[in-house]
């Protein structure tokens, strides 16, 4: 029953970001109220905070614990809708970075519609996972994913449309990344506390590394002038590594520690 | 004002320093867990410090920004260059009680821990390759504990060890061991890593890694230097870049005579 439940609500969330994100574009953004603006979104991020609060409550019943919904992939699929809206209305204030509020719609929309599809897993608080490290190492990756997601969207439309977005890529760079090396080494020290060793060359820790260092590259590339323009190619290929970092062991059930 | 800060940012960063080496040299040396843990707390505190002082700079005082930039960068890249160098020392230096098995097609697997039993008192567990840890008393696993939730899954594992002293048997020290909260006896970090069905038993993985602390203060010096170096300078984003970013987006519409479809 709860599940069904939330899945009509991820559906009609990602109904509203859809809907947000076609406000957001500027063949419509003139014509559309700016009620309808506020209200699209604000609807959308509502419904997905009560499917991120029904799997709080879910856990609370059901395996008398209270802890934070990261433990599946779908349950940090949720939460990453969420990330995506409101990193983007943080970057929007804090950097003023206008005129991209339909990549953030556009990658909640996406992220929603795959929770709304894939199979959802509530699963028990194992107890390698009852750790402090646990809720900064999601939330910094879920943070420096939502980032990774919308910084390689626009990449690719500077790519494609040979626009120049450079400095606005080289802003989201420079907020992706300490999250993302928060995110690797809590993990790394996490691992060290759990299984008496800070790297252990598993699947996933070898992708995300590389994710890491593909990220610090386009950094890199960012501070000489001459070489900026290959850096949005890394903004892409850093994207597809966080990808396949978080489905790979999953989704083809290969051999790992990080399976979940 | 910015002399103030500058001169706080040079005697925490001399403070830090001074710290670090300390952690360095008793956590290489082994000597005392918690001298090395109260210098990793020094330095750890001065880093804090740093940061919110960065913080506070980057507030109130406009021509702190690139310096905030600068000094983030520097304690990047030194953290990463501690980082790395306890990767290493970890590498060469550290013992436990962790063997690599070959089987006839040349696979190799590692296998983490030796199976304690409850209520056996034993006198040193082999690390390494010949190494024992003689322990100053016998070592014990006195009791252990564990719950699942009801389709089976494990929930909790906890163990009791103990040293007891090797004439009268009386407890000299009990440490209460669960995943993820590994425990110090002898210099040695000792990790729960499972329990035996029966709960009668333990797998106990012990380890020494001199270098434990040097890893930590690298990864935390990296975690803030990456804060402080990127997070900075992003307000003057905001007046050049921004405006720049718009004004170029604007020229490229207008060159190629598209629109219509833009973003």
């Amino acid at each position: 029953m709860t599940d069904v439940i939330a899945r009509i609500l991820l559906g009609l969330s990602a109904l509203f970001y859809g809907a947000s994100f076609l406000c957001a574009l500027k063949k419509f953004s003139k014509s559309v109220p700016r009620r309808l603006k506020i209200a699209f979104p604000a609807a959308a991020f509502v419904l997905n905070g009560t499917v991120f609060v029904l799997n709080y409550v879910g856990n609370v019943r059901t395996r008398g614990a209270s802890f934070i919904p990261f433990v599946s992939v779908w349950q940090c699929l949720v939460f990453l809708a969420l990330c995506c809206v409101l990193v983007g209305l943080t970057v929007r204030k804090l950097c003023r970075i206008e005129g991209y509020d339909a990549y953030f719609f556009f990658a909640s929309a996406v992220v929603t519609v795959g929770t709304c599809v894939m199979k959802s897993t509530s699963v028990n608080y194992p107890p390698a996972l009852q750790s402090v490290f646990f809720i900064p190492h999601i939330l910094c990756y879920m943070f420096s994913y939502s980032l990774a997601a919308v910084g390689a969207l626009i990449a690719l439309r500077a790519l494609v449309k040979k626009e120049d977005h450079d400095p606005v890529l080289s802003v989201i760079a420079r907020l992706l990344f300490p999250f993302m090396t928060a995110g690797l080494f809590f993990g790394a020290v996490w691992a060290d506390q759990v299984w008496g060793e800070f790297w252990a060359w598993d699947v996933k820790e070898c992708w995300s590394l590389s994710a890491w260092l593909n990220y610090l590259t386009a950094l890199h590339l960012y501070r000489r002038p001459g070489l900026k323009k290959y850096a949005r190619i890394f903004m892409i290929t850093g994207a597809a590594l966080v990808i396949v970092t978080f489905f790979f062991s999953n989704v083809l059930k290969v051999p790992s520690m990080h399976s979940y | 004002m910015e002399k103030l800060y500058r001169i706080s940012c040079l005697v925490l960063a001399a403070v830090s320093a001074v710290a670090l080496a300390v952690t360095l040299y008793v956590g290489a040396t082994g000597a005392s867990p918690v001298a090395a843990t109260a210098g990793l707390i020094v330095v750890i505190i001065c880093l804090a410090s740093v940061a919110l002082l960065t913080a506070a700079g980057a507030l109130f005082i406009p021509s702190v920004g690139s310096l905030i930039h600068r000094i983030g960068h520097y304690v990047m890249h030194f953290g990463a260059v501690v980082l790395i160098v306890g990767l290493v020392v970890t590498e060469l230096a550290t013992t436990s009680n962790a063997r690599v098995y070959t089987d006839e097609y040349g696979a190799e697997t590692t296998v983490k821990g030796d199976l304690f039993r409850v209520g056996r008192d034993y006198d040193s567990v082999l690390v390494g390759d010949k190494n024992f840890v003689r322990f100053g008393a016998w070592f014990s696993l006195d009791g252990v504990q564990y719950e699942q939730y009801e389709d089976g899954t494990p929930k909790r594992y906890e163990a009791t060890v103990v040293l007891k002293d090797k004439q009268s048997g009386l407890i000299l020290e009990e440490k209460t061991l669960t995943v993820n909260h590994p425990q110090y006896i002898d210099g040695y970090k000792i990790y729960l890593m499972n329990v035996t069905s029966d709960s009668d038993g333990a797998v106990l993985y012990i380890k020494n890694n001199p270098a434990e602390y040097v890893v930590i203060a690298g990864v935390a010096a990296l975690i803030t230097g990456t804060f402080l170096s990127c997070f900075t300078g992003l307000s003057s984003w905001k007046k050049k870049d921004g405006e720049k970013s718009k004004e170029a987006r604007d020229a490229g519409r207008a060159s190629r005579k598209k629109g219509g479809d833009a973003v």
